[in-house]
């Protein structure tokens, strides 16, 4: 095994609502590995979401810590943490989550100004994902002109623009039908495989299954398994991707 | 292993993409020009229906604005429209005057130290009196007598009327009134059969643009003024000394001169010095300064409530697709920046229409007669007041966006 690039170490978390506290992650511990899709499965309201939230920086934990990348990420100023996202993670949400007014490629190019590529240099970059997921033909549409499987690809690009060591998913396909959801969870599983990231995906879709290389199963903020799944879907190559030398067959 | 060691590729390019070996799928290349996705613009132009209520809402405070001090303006112009058309270039004003309509006499000598400056080619005396109009039809009104020199190269009559009109003030009786004012003055169909103070007179003419607020202004030759007043003008004190210089001088400069000879006596000051002095005497005295104040704050909460709303509504249709961008590490300044760059392009877009409307209303107020005036400064308080409600709206809608935290919308 490879040097876990992901290690959520004893973590909990409660949400107080009026005079109720629950305790949604029980003392969750798991190291994650690049270059494979892990996905967490489990209930619905089991934790998931607000696990991976913690994982990616973006829920501070109430206990235990988060390791990403070899930086202790909770112990990190905000900005400091939003800076690492800026710089390592991708994310893609169950609901696309695009700009109307913005055209498809322009959707791309957004975050990449802020990590300070800009013009024709960010441009090209936001092509070269949207040819990734195979929307080269649809980069001057608004999303109105998109359709759902279409749209989450777009997210998709949006999210691997900057190549990112870490990519967050959380039920990606799930508003997706099963051929366009096969299609975004292959991408996903591509991205890990091919360019070593680290694919963490939570959802609570089966379909996903078969392109994890890891499942693991949460219930009431606990793990409770955890397999590797040798019969994952083999990563196809991507969308006229020609293959990178080092890694060719 | 290998395989994963070698991918976890330290360039952050996508990966996967050989660059130049095919450019068939990367056809499309970015607009010409087009440097930057503005997100705030984008969504300015593509969902200009949303913003359009924003807009006009800054439109018409400021309008409401403009227009105000437009009227207010006009109003004490009127105060200072003999001096701004008078060609003299120094105004000998009795030093505790402090505005034109409010004059006081000058002691009779003041005339001779003036033209004793080398610089000075021609002097001439103004007064103002309150008199009694009686019209042909009975009707009275209280009218100021505006008395000057109607000779030829006159420097009290104004610069902007025909010089027929001048001569024919030198006629016994002349006077000169207002367009606006005729009904008032009962004179439409009439000219003879009025008397002012008791002595008989004629309406020799008509002139435009010296309406007054109250009453009317009359204008009459110094002979027809001592006519009217009889022994109470024999005093020969003027209430205004004019001074017309040589070419080149520089007013500034002789009015210094005259100053440090009479100062006791008068001040010399130039006709803008003299407007502006008045007009602001009659913005601060009037009360009515107060009163703009109201409805100008009122025009603000106006703007602000609407604006705010709908940029509010703006950000909150769009939380989530901000959520994202923070959850990818673009900084909360960057997102308020380009709200706040909403409300600066609103504000902007709005205070345009703003300038448009208020040219119209204006151009309209002028054919009716209605006196309105603009300055560069009211037109620039103006342009920051519209900016000022629109920055402020984008304060307020910045709310939700700072208050949500992005794992709370993106599970
Ligand atoms: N901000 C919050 N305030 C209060 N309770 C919360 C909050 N966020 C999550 N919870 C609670 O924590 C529990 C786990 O939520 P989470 O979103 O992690 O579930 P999930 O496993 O992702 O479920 P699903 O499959 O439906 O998305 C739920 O019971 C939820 O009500
Ligand atoms: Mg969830």
């Amino acid at each position: 095994m490879t040097a876990a690039s992901l290690i959520i170490d004893r973590v909990t978390r409660s949400f107080t609502t009026g005079r109720v506290t629950a305790r949604v992650l029980g003392g969750v511990s798991l190291a994650i590995a690049p270059g494979e899709m892990t996905l967490i499965v489990g209930p619905s309201g089991s934790g998931k979401s607000t696990l991976l939230a913690v994982a990616s920086g973006l829920l501070r934990p109430d206990g235990g810590s988060v390791r990403a990348l070899d930086a202790d990420l909770w112990s990190l100023p905000a900005e400091a943490i939003d800076r690492f996202r800026l710089e390592h993670c991708g994310f893609v949400f169950q609901g696309f989550n695009l700009f109307p007014a913005l055209t498809a490629v322009d959707q791309v190019v957004l975050p990449l100004q802020y990590t300070g590529l800009v013009g024709a240099a960010a441009y090209a970059r936001a092509m070269e994902a949207l040819v990734a997921v195979g929307l080269a033909d649809k980069a001057h549409l608004h999303p109105l002109a998109l359709s759902g499987g279409e749209k989450q690809r777009v997210a998709v690009a949006r999210a691997i623009a900057k190549g990112p060591q870490l990519l967050f998913a959380d039920e990606p396909t799930s508003a997706l039908d099963k051929e366009n959801g096969a299609k975004v969870a292959r991408l996903l599983h591509t991205i890990a495989r091919r360019d070593g990231a680290t694919v963490l995906c939570v959802s609570h879709d089966p379909r996903l299954i078969d392109h994890a290389d890891r499942v693991v199963r949460i219930e009431d903020g606990v793990l409770t398994a955890d397999e590797r799944n040798p019969s994952a879907v083999p990563a196809p190559p991507l969308a006229m991707a020609p293959p990178r030398p080092e890694i060719s067959p | 292993m290998s395989r994963l060691g070698n991918s976890v590729s330290p360039s952050r390019a996508v990966p996967t993409i050989a660059v130049g070996s095919s450019d068939s799928g990367v056809g499309a290349r970015p607009p010409a020009g087009a440097g930057r996705v503005s997100l705030a613009r984008q969504t300015l132009v593509y969902e200009w229906r949303r913003y359009l209520a924003a807009v006009l809402a800054v439109a018409f405070s400021g309008l409401l604005v403009l227009v105000q001090v437009a009227l207010l303006l006009g109003m004490f112009r009127t105060v200072t429209t003999v001096v701004e058309s008078a060609g003299a270039d120094l105004w000998m004003v009795e030093p505790t005057v402090s505005s034109f309509d409010l004059a006081r006499e000058l002691a009779p000598r003041v005339e001779n130290r003036v033209r004793a400056h080398p610089a000075v080619i021609r002097t001439e005396r103004l007064n103002l009196g309150f008199a009694d109009w009686r019209g042909p039809d009975g009707s009275r009104v209280a009218v100021t007598l505006i008395a000057l020199d109607v000779g030829p190269g006159s420097l009290g009559f104004p610069r902007s009327l025909p010089s027929a009109l001048r001569e024919a003030l030198q006629q016994p009786g002349a006077v000169l009134v207002d367009r606006a004012d005729v009904a008032k003055l009962g004179v439409a169909s009439r000219s003879e059969g009025v008397e002012i103070d008791g002595r008989r007179v004629r309406v020799a003419g008509t002139v435009g643009g010296f309406r007054a607020i109250g009453g009317a202004n009359v204008f009459v030759s110094e002979a027809t003024y001592r006519e009217i007043r009889g022994a109470a003008a024999s005093r020969d004190a003027p209430h205004y000394v004019l001074a017309a210089l040589a070419p080149g001088v520089d007013p500034a400069i002789v009015a210094a001169d005259l100053q440090s000879v009479g100062a006791e006596m008068f001040r010399a000051m130039t006709p803008d010095a003299l407007a502006t002095m008045s007009q602001t005497y009659w913005l601060l005295e009037s009360g009515t300064g107060a009163g703009f104040l109201f409805s100008t704050v009122l025009g603000l909460l106006v703007g602000v409530a609407i604006t705010s709303q709908t940029l509010r509504a703006a950000v909150l249709a769009s939380l989530r697709e901000y959520a994202t961008l923070r959850a990818l590490g673009v900084p909360l300044r960057a997102l308020r920046a380009v709200v706040l760059e909403q409300a600066a392009w609103i504000g902007a877009v709005g205070f345009v229409v703003t300038a448009i409307a208020t040219a119209l209303v204006i151009g309209a107020a002028m054919v009716a007669e209605v006196a309105v005036a603009l300055t560069w400064w009211a037109v620039l308080a103006t342009a920051i007041f519209s900016m000022l409600v629109s920055v402020i709206s984008g304060l307020v809608a910045l709310a939700p966006l700072l208050r949500t935290e992005p794992a709370e919308l993106l599970r």
